[in-house]
C-alpha cells in the first residue's frame, strides 16, 4: 500500500505588487513560498520570522520549518492566507446584529472531510491564524445542526461517559514499568 | 501514570491484546508495533518498557476474564489494529474476522470497519477526532454554534462537552437576528424563540422551556443583545408561569448582560422586578408595553432604579409616565395628553442628553391647536415646524397622532 500521502510542491502565485517572498517547509518537507501579506496573517510564522531577522534580500535563502503542519494543512493555510491578504480587519461589533455567512470560496476551501478538518484546526490553531480559526470553528460548529446528540457523537467522534470512564479508570489502575 | 506512552496516539492495551489474539509472541509484537511507529511517524518505546505492558495487558486480561470481572475494561478503539491489518497486508474480509473474535465483546462494526481500512489504504494515516481538540479549542467551535437546539445538543453528548459548553460564551446575540423571547399567550403555553429557530411548544414542555432559560440565562459569559419577554393576557388571578420566569431571573448568581430588554406585560409590577435582574449600565435600551389597565404606581420604584437611570432610551407604550422621568434620555417613544405637550418641550429643551423624542397620543392630532400652544413657525417642508427660541424641529408623523421632536 501507499503510504505516503501525495501532497504536491505548492508554488504560490505571486502578485506582483509585493515582491518580498518567504519559504516554508512542511513537516513532511513539502515547501511553500507564501508572500509579506499573505505570512502576517498568521501570528506565529511572522513572529518567527521578525525573530529571525528576515528581510526581502535574505528571506528566499533562508525557508522556515514547521515541524508541526504536514503539507497537505499547509497548502489549505497558504492558499486561505493568500487569499485573504489584503481583507480589510471585521469592524468592531456594534448593536446592529449582523448574520454572519461563509463566502462561498472559504466553504469550498474547508469542504473536506471531518477529520481532515479537525487536523486543519489544530494546525491553524499552532499557526494562530484568527481569522481561518473562525472560520474553520463556524464549519465544524455548523455540523450540529439538526443532530442529536447521539448523531453528534458519531460525527464528531466522541466517547460516550462510560468509555471516558474506562479510559480514566484504564489510566489510574496501569501501574506502568519500574525504572 | 497515565496510558503507556503517556504522549502516544496509539491505543497500545488494544494492540497488544490483538496481536495476542493473533498468537504473536512479544518480540513479534513488538516488530508489528514499531512498524506501526514507522508508518505513523511516531517514537517507539523501547523492548523493554513493550514488554512490561504486554505482560501487565495480558495478566489483566486473564484475570478479569477468568473472574468475570465487572470492572473489566472493555477495548473502545481498535483503529490501530485495523492499520496494523492494512500494514501487514491482510485483506479487509481477514481483518474484521480476526477483530470480531480478539474483541468479542465490541460487537465491531462492518461499516465502521471497512471506512477505516479503507481510508488507511489510501494513506490517510492519522486520526484525529473533535475529542482529540483542545479544550480551548472546542470552546471557540461551541462559541460560534449559534443555532440553540445544537447548543443543547452538544452539551447532551458527554459530561466533558457539557462542562466546555457551560462554560463557554454562548453565540447567541453575536450573530444573527438572535434574541431569547418568551412569550406566554391566553392558553398559558410558552413560546421560545431562540436564534431564527421558531418552534411551537405546548403546556407539557413549560418546565423543560423553563429548563432551557435557566440553562442559558445562567451562563455568566451571555451577553444578549435583545431580551424580549411577552406576557400576553391574564387568564385569572394566577400568574403561574410568568411567576416561574421571574423564579429562573431571581434564582441567577448574577445580573444578565442586556443591552435591549423589551418587556410585553398587562401586570405593571413585573417590569422593576425584571429590570432588577438586568445589569445596570449595560442595559442601554429598554421598551415596556403595557397590555390592559395601567397601574403607573408599581413604576414608582422602575423610575429609582440604576437601570433606568443609566439607560439612553426608552419606549414607553400604552403608558402616560410623568414626563420628568424621560429628563435623562437621549431618546424616547411615550404616550402624553395634549395638554402637557409644552411640559415636555420645556423639559427637552433643558436637557443635556436629548437627541429626539416620538410622542403618541391617543386620538387624532389638532395640529392648528399644536401650532398656537407651541407658536410653531412653518418650514420648508409642509409637515415640519420649527419650535421659536430652541434648538427644536417638530415634525407631524402620517398616522396623525404621533409627533417627533428633534434635536437641530
Amino acid at each position: 500500500m501507499s503510504v505516503e500521502p501525495e501532497v504536491p510542491i505548492v508554488q504560490v502565485e505571486e502578485v506582483r505588487e509585493n515582491p518580498v517572498l518567504y519559504k516554508i517547509i512542511s513537516s513532511d518537507n513539502h515547501v511553500f513560498t507564501i508572500s509579506e501579506h499573505a505570512v502576517k496573517l498568521s501570528k506565529t510564522l511572522w513572529d518567527l520570522i521578525t525573530n529571525l531577522g528576515l528581510t526581502a534580500e535574505n528571506a528566499l535563502d533562508n525557508p522556515i520549518p514547521v515541524e508541526n503542519v504536514n503539507g497537505k494543512n499547509m497548502e489549505t493555510i497558504v492558499q486561505f492566507c493568500e487569499r485573504h491578504k489584503y481583507d480589510e480587519e471585521e469592524p468592531e461589533y456594534t448593536n446592529y446584529i449582523r448574520e454572519f455567512v461563509l463566502p462561498e470560496w472559504d466553504r469550498q476551501l474547508l469542504s473536506i472531510d471531518n477529520e481532515e478538518l479537525f487536523q486543519l484546526i489544530l494546525a491553524t490553531n499552532y499557526l494562530d491564524i484568527q481569522k481561518l480559526m473562525d472560520y474553520c470553528c463556524r464549519v465544524i460548529g455548523d455540523m450540529a445542526k439538526d443532530k442529536t446528540p447521539e448523531e453528534l457523537r458519531i460525527i464528531y467522534g466522541i466517547p460516550t461517559d462510560a468509555e471516558d470512564d474506562a479510559l480514566e479508570r484504564s489510566a489510574s489502575d496501569s501501574p506502568g514499568p519500574s525504572g | 501514570m497515565t496510558r503507556p506512552p503517556p504522549d502516544s496516539q496509539i491505543d497500545l492495551r488494544a494492540f497488544i491484546l490483538y496481536d495476542d489474539y493473533q498468537r504473536k509472541t512479544a518480540g513479534e509484537s513488538y516488530e508489528n508495533y514499531k512498524k506501526l511507529c514507522d508508518t505513523i511517524g511516531e517514537k517507539a518505546i523501547s523492548c523493554d518498557v513493550y514488554r512490561y505492558w504486554c505482560k501487565q495487558y495480558h495478566k489483566e486480561d486473564y484475570l478479569a476474564r477468568s473472574k468475570s470481572d465487572s470492572r473489566y475494561i472493555p477495548v473502545t478503539d481498535i483503529r490501530w489494529c485495523i492499520l496494523s491489518d492494512v500494514i501487514n497486508e491482510k485483506c479487509a474480509e481477514k481483518s474484521i474476522d480476526d477483530l470480531c473474535k480478539a474483541f468479542q465483546e465490541l460487537k465491531v462494526d462492518k461499516e465502521n470497519h471497512d471506512y477505516w481500512f479503507k481510508r488507511f489504504g489510501n494513506g490517510h494515516l492519522s486520526f484525529v477526532t473533535f475529542s482529540n481538540l483542545p479544550n480551548e479549542i472546542i470552546a471557540e467551535i461551541v462559541g460560534k454554534c449559534d443555532n440553540f437546539e445544537s447548543y443543547l445538543a452538544l452539551r447532551n453528548v458527554s459530561r466533558r462537552l457539557r462542562a466546555i459548553v457551560d462554560s463557554s460564551k454562548p453565540a447567541f446575540s453575536k450573530v444573527g437576528d438572535d434574541y431569547i423571547e418568551v412569550t406566554l399567550n391566553n392558553e398559558e403555553t410558552l413560546r421560545s424563540e431562540i436564534g431564527l429557530h421558531v418552534e411551537e411548544f405546548n403546556q407539557e414542555d413549560t418546565i423543560m422551556i423553563l429548563n432551557h432559560l435557566e440553562l442559558i440565562l445562567s451562563n455568566p459569559k451571555l451577553q444578549l443583545d435583545i431580551l424580549r419577554i411577552s406576557h400576553w393576557y391574564l387568564t385569572n388571578e394566577e400568574n403561574g408561569p410568568m411567576e416561574m420566569i421571574l423564579d429562573v431571573f431571581n434564582s441567577l448568581n448574577h445580573q444578565l448582560h442586556v443591552k435591549h430588554f423589551s418587556f410585553q406585560t398587562p401586570y405593571m409590577p413585573y417590569v422593576p422586578d425584571f429590570v432588577e435582574c438586568l445589569k445596570p449600565g449595560v442595559l442601554e435600551k429598554l421598551t415596556v408595553t403595557e397590555q390592559e389597565q395601567p397601574d403607573l404606581f408599581s413604576l414608582v420604584k422602575l423610575f429609582e432604579m440604576e437601570q433606568w437611570k443609566q439607560a439612553k432610551h426608552v419606549i414607553a407604550d400604552y403608558l402616560f409616565i410623568s414626563v420628568e422621568h424621560f429628563a435623562h434620555f437621549t431618546s424616547f417613544d411615550a404616550f402624553i395628553e395634549l395638554f402637557s405637550i409644552e411640559e415636555v418641550v420645556e423639559m427637552i429643551k433643558t436637557s443635556i442628553n436629548f437627541k429626539s423624542c416620538i410622542l403618541k397620543f391617543m386620538e387624532i392630532l389638532d395640529v392648528e391647536a399644536l401650532k398656537r400652544v407651541l407658536n410653531l413657525r412653518q418650514t420648508d417642508s409642509p409637515d415640519v415646524f420649527s419650535i421659536p427660541n430652541s434648538n427644536l424641529v417638530i415634525e407631524i408623523l402620517p398616522s396623525d397622532d404621533m409627533i417627533e421632536i428633534t434635536k437641530i
